[in-house]
């Protein structure tokens, strides 16, 4: 059961920054990184079952893979901006958190761009001329 | 259809809460709507003629048999030249080996090969040695004085060749066929 060693490495992690964040800040953010890491990590394999399972219903149903691969981009940066703007308001750097946040939507913005202009030249071709 | 609905509903259960969530689920849309937008337009353009690989499949097994047949036939126009230059080489050596016999000056030679190449017909034209007035005794005793031979010679001339030829080249005497420029 990994839900019940990720639930332990939680409580146990949160007893510690309860103490560390009143003797050592410093240490408690180190702390919620590593921990961050951790649960990233191990989950890591699951996730690679999902985008396999995706590719699979993807291939049936005749879907250009590149949307999907795009999608999967998107989702990967939205979770890593959200783990790293996360983290940083943990450490009350709140500026930084927006930044992250800031940087993430840009990025998915730009992986969106080509779905949109095939979606624009698709639109133009239906268009009677 | 029902794939696409899948796939959107699972990402968008895995995706992260928070403040990027609208743009995550704005690219999902998109996604969705060039999935669907893609079929409806093969189908919109499905008058096209898509099968016109299949039509050239076809062209291509006629070209591959006129290349075939071309194929043969430059081969048999090779096999028919290296006939010919046989056939002009056996000529030569016959003649050659026709011009060794006593009181033969020249000798043109016309073969006919069969269909596997073997020599099945040989005929022969050939002048005989003219002989001066005054030339040595033998030749006179060959050939007579008014220049045109006699038929015991051409008789003997003629069993010459054919004895050559039969052994020679193996043929039948009545496949070799022999005579005399006169005059």
């Amino acid at each position: 059961m990994e839900i019940a060693q990720i639930v332990g490495l939680a409580l146990v992690t949160t007893i510690l920054l309860l103490i560390l964040r009143q003797e050592k800040p410093v240490m408690a953010v180190v702390l919620s990184i590593v921990f961050s890491i951790i649960v990233f990590t191990l989950m890591m394999g699951k996730m690679g079952s999902i985008i396999n399972v995706m590719k699979e219903l993807t291939r049936r149903a005749e879907i250009n893979y590149f949307f999907l691969a795009t999608i999967l981009k998107i989702l990967g940066v939205a979770y890593l901006g959200e783990f790293a703007a996360t983290i940083c308001q943990d450490a009350g750097e709140e500026a930084v958190a927006k930044k992250v946040e800031f940087a993430s939507k840009i990025i998915i913005a730009v992986l969106a761009l080509p779905i949109i202009i095939a979606i624009l030249e698709s639109l133009l071709e239906l268009m009677p001329r | 259809m029902l794939v696409i609905i899948l796939l959107a509903s699972f990402l968008e259960l895995i995706l992260p809460n928070g403040k990027i969530k609208p743009f995550v689920r704005f690219a999902i849309g998109l996604f969705i709507l060039i999935s669907i937008l893609n079929p409806v337009l093969n189908f919109l353009n499905s008058d096209k003629d898509w099968h016109l690989d299949l039509w050239n499949y076809n062209e291509k097994i006629l070209n591959e048999e006129e290349i075939l047949k071309s194929g043969i036939q430059i081969n048999e126009q090779l096999i028919s030249n290296s006939d010919e230059i046989i056939k002009e080489k056996l000529a030569g050596q016959i003649s050659a080996v026709a011009m060794l016999v006593e009181g033969i000056e020249t000798v043109e030679t016309k073969l006919v090969l069969s269909s596997n190449g073997e020599l099945s017909t040989i005929s022969l034209l050939v002048s005989p040695e003219i002989l001066a007035s005054d030339n040595n005794e033998k030749q006179l005793e060959i050939f007579s004085t008014n220049k045109i031979l006699k038929d015991e010679e051409k008789e003997r001339l003629v069993n010459k060749i054919l004895n050559i030829m039969e052994n020679m080249y193996g043929l039948d005497s009545s496949n070799i066929k022999i005579e005399f420029k006169e005059g």
